[in-house]
């Protein structure tokens, strides 16, 4: 890393991230508690807003660099601890630290560096090193650390050498399908007639999923990098980056970015002296998750409603106004800047024989270390969730991980040596998709997801198609009576039904991949369903309709607090005795067992009172 | 014969304006970022405001319409003075934000379908992933015209209360400008 971007012009940075992640954690706060604490005591810092290092576990943390001392990186920070870090760093006391960045200062800090420790240094950091070093909205930052350099070199050699760079890399799409790169383009390219687009896809529509906003937000001017590059490669003079409305801040910095590269000379006409014009527009979507269907998003940027259309013809072929036009993920675009720039060799030194190089994964849910990885495709899943992620939080345990999003599929926690590519992931019936992953423990309903998953695509259905409109809706409501209690034996056989017609007869990827969820929790968690049909219990006390409220008189001790916070009144009792449910009242809100100060009151699977429960439990076994 | 000539009223008139000066130059591409300018103003897309769109940009009333109630972004009906979006990605879900919106209404004393409170200070929407699912579950609030935006991590019932006294208290002091998300960026 270059001295200036590392120490800065005074020799001592403090670098706060400023994502929505951090902010969200209250990096806001923290920075206003920096600038008063430097204010106060009169030293010459410059406070540094830099992007998200996906360490989200830690958020937000700042790092402390300054000449002659090492790079220091505090987790977990909050307003009042400023004051004592600053003083503790100049004393060269580390103890509360939680990492160090580079390289350690004496053998005695018991605080490792960030390359010794699990979740940094099983990761492979090729698209996302910068992230979390380089201020966002600085564009002399970014030069700083190489960039550009490979949008210099492709503008200098033929559009056919770029692509063939990229065939030897073998880069495919990140956006989900792993559609290769080289091809997209050389068939655009191919296309006769002046007028072409490209578009970077950063809508991120799959909930769970967010490396996309982190790159927007952390390194900017890669993506803008690459899809220059793509416009130079194929020929075209405009290009869109499309950004969803929930994530302004990602917007922002695109914005910013593209409007330092115009004035840099990166974007608009004769762009560094090669003769070659490009200028970009960034689209604010108005949210639809089908936007991220190609032709949909051609259709939001023409000003329309978001309706898919039938390929072929394939965008590079007929796309915006008719045009050919390329839409590539944000992260493939960026891997493109990066290969352009580091060589197309030490992108396929990674990853497997069909796909090479890194790709970023999300992971959220029941994992000790939430965030955002970045690995070599084809690393076990397993790798990811301990070694990395941490495993399960204490008296917890996986049970499976949501990969894929929407279109996506569970696998279950005994086929986590499964390696994450986009072939092994297709055989056990979930996709790569955007690489966002959810845990699941425990705690967590299959049936209950597999609804919560068609809710999502009935209600995002673009409602063009009949087999789209109808299907995930019957699939919706059917799984809906499952989890409500009043499942019967034929609806499994119908959910089968109607999924083979939506593969069979949509009209876009959104349907015929809707009822992947279902197909997974099937294959692999059948028994749950027939838990819920045949026994009307849900193990994971997720379903409301299929568990009930209920005190335990031994520890109770009669304070009637749950009383006075029930919303429907439907707990009395008389002080210091124990407290009574009115089960048909109890609206099911789990206020009570919230704000119990004992613990006392339980959920207990069965739709009946308690007695009944043992009962039925019994004649199970 | 005599004829009655129903005059606009002075926010007729003031809409019309506004919505002139939105759509000049605008042409059919430009229309969901026309209709992103008219509810960035009024928060909400009144049916007038429709009407007048498809006038000035000729186009139909249907199609304005059509895109309108396609994008989740829109809103048609007048939201309260801060909303409340409550996370529903698949991440939020996961950690029980579904419980937190059954919460809420009951806190906002919301019932059935409703979702804007009788005092019209808070609204309530399911969102989508916000892109922060590593502090699920989460829940974001906004004033209408999406100018103020704040993000809550780990959501219970406890920052549910706070959140609601928060911005109860900011809407009775709400005299003063609303703030802008900002972030501070101090060079020496
Ligand atoms: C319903 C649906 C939603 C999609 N959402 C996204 C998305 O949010 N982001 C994305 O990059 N690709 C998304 N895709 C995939 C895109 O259609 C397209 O394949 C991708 O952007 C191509 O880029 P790539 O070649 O770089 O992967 C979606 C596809 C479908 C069918
Ligand atoms: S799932 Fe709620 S923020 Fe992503």
């Amino acid at each position: 890393m270059p001295e200036e971007i590392v120490y800065g012009k005074t020799g001592f940075r403090i670098r706060v991230p400023m994502a929505s992640c951090t902010i969200a954690a209250g990096a806001n706060e923290v920075l206003q508690s920096i600038q008063a604490c430097l204010e106060s005591k009169n030293l010459d810092v410059e406070i540094v807003p830099v992007g998200c290092m996906g360490l989200d576990f830690i958020d937000p943390w700042i790092e402390l660099t300054k000449k002659g001392y090492p790079s220091v990186i505090y987790a977990n920070v909050t307003p009042d601890m400023i004051d004592q870090i600053i003083l503790e760093y100049l004393d060269r006391d580390y103890s509360s630290a939680f990492a160090f960045r580079y390289e350690n200062d004496t053998d005695e800090n018991p605080i490792q560096k960030l390359d010794e420790m699990e979740v940094w240094n099983n990761q492979v950091r090729w698209l996302s090193g910068k992230c979390g070093i380089i201020n966002p909205d600085s564009i002399d930052e970014y030069v700083t650390v190489g960039g550009y350099q490979g949008l210099k070199k492709c503008l200098k050699q033929d559009p056919d050498e770029t692509i063939e760079e990229l065939k030897k890399a073998n880069l495919r799409g990140r956006g989900g399908a792993g559609f290769p790169t080289y091809i997209k383009w050389n068939i655009c390219k191919q296309q006769p007639g002046e007028v072409k687009y490209v578009i970077a896809n950063c809508d991120e529509g799959d909930p769970g999923a967010f490396m996309n906003r982190l790159l927007a937000e952390s390194d900017p001017h890669r993506i803008l990098e690459g899809l220059i590059i793509a416009g130079h490669t194929i020929g075209a003079n405009k290009g869109f980056v499309f950004v969803r409305a929930e994530k302004p801040l990602a917007a922002k910095r695109l914005l910013k970015a593209a409007e330092d590269a115009r004035e840099k000379g990166f974007l608009g006409g004769n762009i560094m002296g090669s003769g070659y014009c490009f200028d970009i527009e960034v689209f604010l979507s108005a949210g639809a998750f089908v936007c991220g269907e190609e032709t949909a998003m051609i259709a939001a940027i023409q000003g329309e409603r978001a309706n898919p259309i039938q390929r072929p013809p394939f965008p590079a072929v007929k796309g915006l106004w008719d045009m050919p036009t390329i839409i590539n993920n944000v992260e493939t675009l960026a891997h493109v800047a990066t290969i352009m720039t580091e060589g197309w060799e030490k992108f396929a030194a990674l990853g497997t024989e069909k796909s090479k190089g890194t790709k970023m994964y999300c992971v959220t849910g029941a994992v000790q270390r939430t965030g955002a990885y970045e690995v070599p495709v084809g690393t076990p899943i397993k790798k990811l969730l301990y070694d990395i992620a941490g495993g399960p939080p204490e008296g917890k345990s996986i049970k499976a991980v949501q990969l894929g999003g929407p279109s996506g599929g569970c696998v279950p926690a005994d086929m986590f040596d499964l390696p994450m590519d986009y072939d092994s992931l297709q055989s056990a019936g979930a996709i790569m998709g955007s690489g966002g992953m959810v845990v699941l423990d425990n705690t967590n309903c299959m049936v209950d997801m597999a609804r919560f998953f068609l809710s999502f695509t009935a209600a995002e259905s673009c409602g063009k198609c009949s087999a789209g409109r109808i299907g995930t809706r019957l699939m919706y409501e059917t799984l809906k009576r499952i989890t409500n209690g009043e499942g019967k034996i034929d609806d499994i056989e119908l959910l089968e039904e109607i999924s083979d017609v939506m593969q069979k007869a949509c009209l876009c990827a959104l349907g015929r991949t809707a009822s992947n969820p279902v197909l997974t929790t099937f294959r692999y968690f059948k028994q749950e369903y027939f838990d819920h049909i045949n026994n009307k219990k849900c193990e994971a006390l997720v379903c409301k309709a299929l568990l009930n409220y209920h005190v335990d008189s031994n520890k109770c001790k009669g304070c009637l607090v749950c009383a006075k916070s029930c919303p429907v009144e439907a707990i009395s009792g008389q002080k210091g005795t124990t407290a009574k449910i009115d089960l048909s009242k109890c609206i099911k809100c789990g206020t009570c067992a919230e704000i119990c100060p004992f613990d006392a009151i339980q959920k207990l699977p069965g739709r009946v009172p308690d007695e009944s429960v043992k009962v039925e439990e019994d004649c199970c076994k | 014969m005599q004829k009655t000539i129903v005059l606009p009223t002075q926010r007729e008139l003031q809409m019309q304006q506004d919505i002139e000066a939105i759509t000049a130059n605008a042409t059919r591409k430009d229309l969901i970022q026309v209709l992103q300018a008219v509810q960035e103003k009024y928060g909400y897309l009144p049916q007038e405001s429709l009407r007048l769109i498809s006038k000035n940009m000729g186009v139909s009333r249907s199609e304005v319409y059509g895109v309108a109630t396609f994008y989740h972004q829109f809103r048609l009906d007048p939201p309260g003075q801060y909303v409340i979006q409550v996370c529903m990605g698949t991440g939020c879900h996961a950690k029980g934000n579904a419980d937190n919106y059954e919460h809420l209404k009951v806190l906002l004393g919301l019932k059935g379908d409703q979702t804007v409170t009788q005092d019209k200070v808070f609204s309530i929407e399911a969102a989508r992933c916000f892109g922060c699912c590593s502090l699920a579950p989460v829940v974001a609030v906004t004033d209408s015209t999406g100018e103020y935006r704040r993000v809550y991590g780990s959501v219970d019932q406890k920052v549910l209360k706070k959140i609601i006294a928060e911005h109860r208290e900011k809407a009775q002091n709400q005299e003063s400008e609303p703030q802008r998300e900002t972030i501070v960026c101090q060079r020496k």
